[in-house]
């Protein structure tokens, strides 16, 4: 049996394999005990070295903060900076104004006045399925066991089916 | 009482009926009862044809099956061609489908597959709804067997035929029919070799090597309390107040689809089932590529479709949506939801 390397689990662990790639290790690491420990350690490893980072997070002294604060403060703004923020208001109020309102007028389905919001579906399949569920109990009810997965063969579009993770 | 200890003695009691109905009966009757619980003690191998016929055209299915009591199963598809090869593992309430073409593996969980008291509940409904009758002995896949009809106490219509294998009472064969005595369904072994051989890890449910990990569905648990399926549902559920003559309630549950809250309840007379869906988010069936038909009823519009012998029927009332699925003609499924009365 070949075995995986430390870099083959960091690979797996950061998502950063192939699908096939992924899911040969995935298979060999539920058969192979030494490999499952490496992975363990190299998972371990990456935890450890995350919560440290975190913890080493550290605030910037209040000194130095006062002094970047006391910086914005002081600064003053140039004669065009002032122009533009006394303009700013003046111009954007009505201009968002207007354009809400072409917004309301042209497209009435935004606000649902035309009641065509999206209404919620359930899939028939989903319907056809648990019905057939209950029936592969019964060694007398019609449905063959298993037709209902047979059936969903395709499950990208199935909602009920979805990738593990 | 808490839930468990309550299902526990549901259970014991369940068992015990199923034991009284066989030890009350006999005849035809308790070989069915009996050949309802067989596959909990027999194992075998063998190829099985299911056929299913729909109002215009049928399904068919080939299956090599592998059982090896009491609830391990390998079902390898032979034909159709879409499905060749692919196989279905069941270990108790866990079914892996695994599809060498795809290379990947999905895993569903139906806990129907352990619920003991619906399993009673089956006897015994069988047993009250169904009049069984002795008919002349046949071969079927080599094996003698017993052919049994089953008619409706109610209606005297026949609904099935079983053929019973005479030693081990293994059902070798089933047709049910329509209303109006057509051929609805057969389930037939083409042959079947009795055997304890079968390894256990041919049951596995490890993933091959290669292979991808795909999560299924995990299908409604009914077997709980219906009182308390309902009391969850976020809403009142409304139940038909027309039945066919021997059915009844005999679960219940709710769970959740893209955040729409459903109840399921689920009514069977012993041989059929009958599920009634409802939200109260006016969420209606999406039939996707399917091509449903329409009905009216009650100033209803409503939809259905048929697939093979059983018609799903949607509609919907106020903000209630419904969906009622059964083997059950269309007529029938109408005079049910016309009965289901917000």
């Amino acid at each position: 049996m070949t075995h995986y390397t430390n870099d083959d689990y960091i690979d797996y662990l950061h998502g950063e394999l192939a699908p096939a790639a992924d899911a040969r290790l995935h298979a060999h690491l539920l058969a192979c005990e030494p490999c499952r420990a490496g992975y363990e350690a190299e998972a371990r490893l990456g935890e450890w070295v995350r919560s440290a980072a975190q913890a080493d997070e550290r605030e910037l002294p209040s000194l130095v903060k006062a002094r970047v604060w006391e910086a914005v403060r002081n600064a003053r703004p140039s004669p065009a900076q002032r122009l533009r923020a006394f303009l700013r208001p003046v111009v954007t109020v009505p201009a968002g104004v207007a354009f809400a309102a072409l917004v309301f007028v042209a497209f009435p389905t935004l606000h649902g006045s035309s009641g065509s919001a999206p209404v919620p579906t359930v899939s028939a399949s989903y319907y056809l399925d648990e019905h057939a569920a209950e029936g592969q109990a019964n060694p007398l009810a019609d449905h063959p066991v298993s037709a209902s997965v047979v059936t969903t063969s395709d499950t990208s579009s199935d909602p009920a089916v979805a990738a593990a993770p | 009482m808490p839930l468990l200890r309550r299902l526990a003695a549901a259970s014991a009691l369940a068992c015990v009926c199923l034991g009284a109905v066989a030890a009350t009966v006999d005849g035809p009757a308790a070989l069915v009862i009996d050949a309802i619980d067989a596959p909990h003690r027999v194992s075998y191998q063998g190829q099985e044809q299911i056929t299913r016929w729909g109002p215009t055209a049928a399904d068919s299915t080939i299956v090599r099956v592998e059982h090896k009591a009491p609830d391990l199963f390998r079902r390898t598809y032979l034909a159709p061609e879409s499905i060749y090869g692919d196989y279905v593992v069941t270990r108790g309430t866990l079914s892996d489908k695994v599809e060498p073409r795809a290379a990947r593996v999905i895993r569903t969980a139906n806990p129907a597959l352990e619920n003991t008291v619906a399993a009673a509940d089956n006897g015994t409904l069988v047993q009250q709804n169904y009049r069984p009758e002795l008919e002349p002995q046949s071969t079927v896949a080599g094996r003698r067997a017993t052919t049994i009809a089953l008619v409706n106490r109610f209606t005297g219509v026949r609904l099935m035929r079983l053929w019973i294998d005479s030693q081990t009472h293994i059902i070798l064969a089933k047709e049910t029919y329509h209303r109006d005595g057509s051929l609805a369904s057969r389930v037939r072994f083409d042959e079947i070799r009795y055997t304890n051989d079968l390894p256990d890890a041919h049951f596995s449910l490890a993933i091959p090597a290669g292979y991808r990990s795909v999560q299924g569905r995990r299908y409604n648990d009914t077997s709980g309390q219906i009182g308390k399926a309902i009391a969850h549902a976020g809403f009142r559920p409304i139940g038909p107040k027309y039945l066919p003559d021997g059915f009844s309630i005999v679960g219940a549950d709710t769970s959740s689809v893209k955040s729409i809250r459903s109840v399921h309840l689920l009514y069977s007379d012993g041989i059929r089932n009958l599920s009634l869906f409802e939200n109260d988010r006016a969420a209606a069936a999406d039939f996707g590529t399917l091509k449903p038909e329409t009905a009216s009823f009650e100033g209803h519009d409503a939809q259905y479709i048929k697939q093979g012998p059983t018609t799903l029927l949607a509609w919907h009332e106020h903000d209630l949506a419904f969906a009622l699925v059964g083997d059950l003609d269309l007529s029938e499924l109408i005079e049910i939801a016309k009965s289901v009365e917000p």
